[in-house]
């Protein structure tokens, strides 16, 4: 994805469009990994993401650097792109709040991907990531009451509404996916919860998820479903780019060492 | 099974486990794991289950790992390889130490 470092956008895509037209004012761009889809945000052109918690742990990724600037309070509101978690895996890393959104609701066309153009599947969505709960649905109410589908034809028109819950909650844990254990303390912290959730008078059932193989299996047919032609190329240039930079490089310091022994010539 | 049908099949099974449970809501983990050492994140299915069905997923923080967090042993994994492969990591004490906890909502 860091090769399009080299190949800027002409032009804002659909949700920077909307924001400004609201009125944000967007003050910085953060990092991802070379490729996208990787739960750790390291490339060759920025570097590495660091974990403010802790240094020698993982920010997450892909949107890893949204998630360690928001955990250091260098911004109280930013957008990540999901997939398969990098919305999710960077706020879990980070300790902050972060929403993947149904596809449709916030836009998202006109981002650079290193995808084909209109590749069926998984949909990628937009999404906030932020210090807070109310950030995040400040956010979702500011998208969806600012008519999204104008932006992006992907978006339904569906306005926000602000829906309540008009009878007692009720709510399913889930303790572990049936494939992978959960550590202790993310036992703990799932425990608490639901006892928090039970002792403030919610309805709480516990329950597991159906058929959760099955469905990791097609989602991983559905991610190469053009054999990865694209990042594969996408990788390919971004070494080639490299490569000729690297020449530039040595031809730039060859004409100085050149320019440096005509001048002690002159001397 | 074919992708896009496997797909539609699958997403129609949760349809009725959500409203056969009458759920307002679903509490999980996000991840069997919290932050890793560097390179190390492993299984997503937790993340990735709801981009398949494409249902809305938020991460709400509940703290720290804490002293009392005992690492317990190999013993506790309860399914394949890959899980005791990655339940391991948990065993970097110093290494996770202040790694931020959350759950993942629907």
């Amino acid at each position: 994805m860091t090769y399009f470092a080299n190949k800027p956008a002409t032009e804002y895509s659909a949700l920077p469009k909307l924001l400004l037209d609201l009125g944000a004012v967007l003050y910085c761009k953060t990092n991802v990994p070379q490729t996208m889809m990787t739960a750790d945000s390291d490339n060759n052109v920025f570097g590495r993401t660091l974990n403010p918690s802790n240094l020698k742990l993982t920010a997450g990724g892909s949107s890893g650097g949204e998630g360690s600037l928001i955990a250091m309070k260098g911004s109280v509101l930013g957008i990540g792109t999901d997939i398969a978690g990098s919305i999710r895996i960077p706020s879990v890393c980070n300790g902050i709040y972060g929403a993947r959104p149904s596809s449709g609701i916030v836009p998202f066309a006109g981002q650079q991907s290193p995808e084909d153009p209109g590749m069926p599947g998984i949909e990628v969505v937009a999404g906030p990531m932020a210090t807070s709960m109310r950030a995040c649905s400040f956010f979702m109410k500011t998208i969806m009451s600012a008519e999204p589908w104008r932006y992006d034809s992907s978006c339904l028109h569906l306005r926000w509404q602000g829906q309540q819950s008009s009878r007692k909650p009720r709510i399913g844990v889930v303790f572990d996916d049936g494939l992978y254990t959960p550590f202790p303390p993310v036992r703990r912290a799932i425990q608490e919860a639901a006892q928090k959730l039970r002792d403030s008078g919610v309805d709480v059932v516990e329950l597991r998820l159906p058929n959760v193989a099955e469905a990791v299996g097609i989602t991983y047919g559905m991610f190469a479903l053009d054999g990865c032609q694209v990042s594969t190329f996408d990788t390919t240039q971004a070494l080639a780019n490299a490569f000729q930079l690297s020449l530039f490089k040595i031809s730039s310091r060859q004409a100085r060492s050149r320019k440096s022994s005509l001048s002690r010539g002159s001397t | 099974m074919d992708l896009n049908a496997g797909r539609r099949k699958l997403q129609a099974v949760y349809h009725d486990f959500w409203l056969g449970s009458n759920l307002d809501a679903l509490i999980l983990p996000p991840a069997p794991q919290t932050a890793t050492p560097f390179d190390e994140w492993g299984p997503i299915n937790y993340t990735m289950l709801w981009n398949f069905l494409d249902y809305p997923a938020t991460i709400i923080p509940t703290g720290r790992i804490q002293e009392s967090d005992v690492v317990d042993g190999e013993e506790s994994t309860l399914y394949s390889e890959a899980d005791l492969k990655n339940y391991k990591l948990c065993k970097c004490r110093n290494s996770t130490k202040r790694a931020p906890l959350t759950r993942l909502a629907r």
